[in-house]
């Protein structure tokens, strides 16, 4: 009688204790999952964003900020990326432009950055024209340097880009100068003072909208 | 005889039931602080210290402005005042931000991504210190500095 009392209240505290065993296994399970749904990858992140950021503001690639230079961009090589950004230096990765890939080592799967950038490509134009006293000429792209060659012979006197002097001979201009036009407007040439030949050649920067992708892994 | 035996019962069946509760809590305490928690304070001290690392990285980078004739800036950086319980350093070892914590799973690195017009990183920060980036230079080149805004005096 008085063991079958005794087991009865050793039977109770067994199951007490089982469901406290029980609640904080289940803690440890939720703190565990927890724990793992805190992880990021604060490093691949940060490696992205660096080459990301890096590629498009560094002088060694950009025409200027956020505008890449397609030449040298597309000329890169991993180890360029690496002294550019080290964050990336021993990582996967892979840097996109419009879908094209540039640069790729391994095959990264990790986190991605995208950056809406301008690439930008240099072209060069050129002619000659024949002018006379008080012809203008309009540039059909905005450039921020021309290039005018006169001929022999030439007597034009002054050269006007949109109505500022930027060239002046009394003797008449023979030779090749450079005239250094804002990039914000597009220019027009003003010859006065005689006729020449003048060869010009501008370099246009002729830009277009773009995406840059940068995925990092490890 | 038998009133006598009989009164023993609850004594003893109460110094068992003490004793398993004892053992248990014991057990239980045993099995957390010397597993469980230590491991969980780890795996989040880890990430907490990537994370600040990684923010202070941002942070450096973030403060060195461009060319210009003559820089001087000053930055603050926010950082956590302790991780896992315990105060810790942050130096730069070549062009690396270092995470110096006394404990061994605590450990984060992050490599600076700087433009060449940046000639030298140096300094550290003690995780007390009200954390400060201080960039000067001029055209010819810039010098990152970690300190402490203490240390500045009473310039900014």
């Amino acid at each position: 009688m008085s063991d079958a009392r005794g087991q009865a209240n050793l039977l109770s505290l067994a199951v007490a204790l089982t469901a406290l065993v029980s609640a904080t296994a289940l803690g440890l399970v939720i703190a565990d999952g927890a724990l793992a749904g805190a992880d990021r990858e604060a490093g691949e992140r940060r490696a992205a964003g660096a080459a990301a950021e890096r590629l498009v503001s560094a002088d060694a690639t950009t025409v200027r900020e956020n505008v890449l230079d397609r030449g040298a961009v597309e000329a890169l090589s991993l180890s360029d990326l690496g002294a550019l950004a080290p964050p990336v230096a021993n990582r996967s990765v892979r840097v996109r432009l419009d879908g094209e890939t540039i640069l790729e080592r391994g095959d990264p799967t990790g986190t991605t950055v995208e950056r809406v950038v301008l690439v930008a490509e240099r072209t060069t134009r050129s002619r000659s024209v024949a002018v006379g006293d008080g012809d203008g000429l309009t540039l059909p792209r905005r450039t921020d340097r021309v290039e005018l060659t006169f001929g022999p012979g030439s007597t034009v006197e002054t050269v006007r880009a949109n109505g500022r002097v930027v060239l002046h001979d009394p003797g008449g201009l023979v030779g090749q100068f450079v005239v250094e036009p804002s990039r914000y407007e597009t220019v027009t040439l003003d010859f006065e003072g005689g006729t020449a030949q003048v060869g010009i050649e501008s370099r246009p920067l002729r830009t277009e909208k773009a995406t840059l992708r940068v995925t990092v892994d490890g | 005889m038998i009133s006598d035996d009989r009164a023993v019962t609850p004594a003893v069946g109460k110094a068992l039931e003490v004793g398993i509760v004892l053992l248990f809590v014991g057990v239980m305490t045993t099995a957390l602080y010397g597993g469980a928690v230590p491991d969980y304070r780890d795996a989040v001290g880890a990430e907490v210290g990537d994370r600040a690392v990684v923010a202070a990285a941002e942070r450096v980078e973030n403060a060195v402005p461009p060319a210009a004739r003559d820089v001087r800036t000053v930055h603050g950086v926010d950082l956590p005042r302790s991780i896992r319980g315990e105060n810790y350093r942050i130096a730069v070892e070549n062009r690396t931000l270092v995470l110096d914590h006394p404990a061994a799973a605590v450990d984060a690195r992050a490599r600076l991504a700087l433009p060449d017009r940046v000639e030298s990183v140096d300094g550290a920060w003690r995780s007390s210190d009200d954390a400060v980036v201080v960039v000067t230079g001029d055209r010819g080149g810039m010098s990152v500095e970690l300190t402490a805004r203490a240390e500045l005096g009473g310039e900014r």
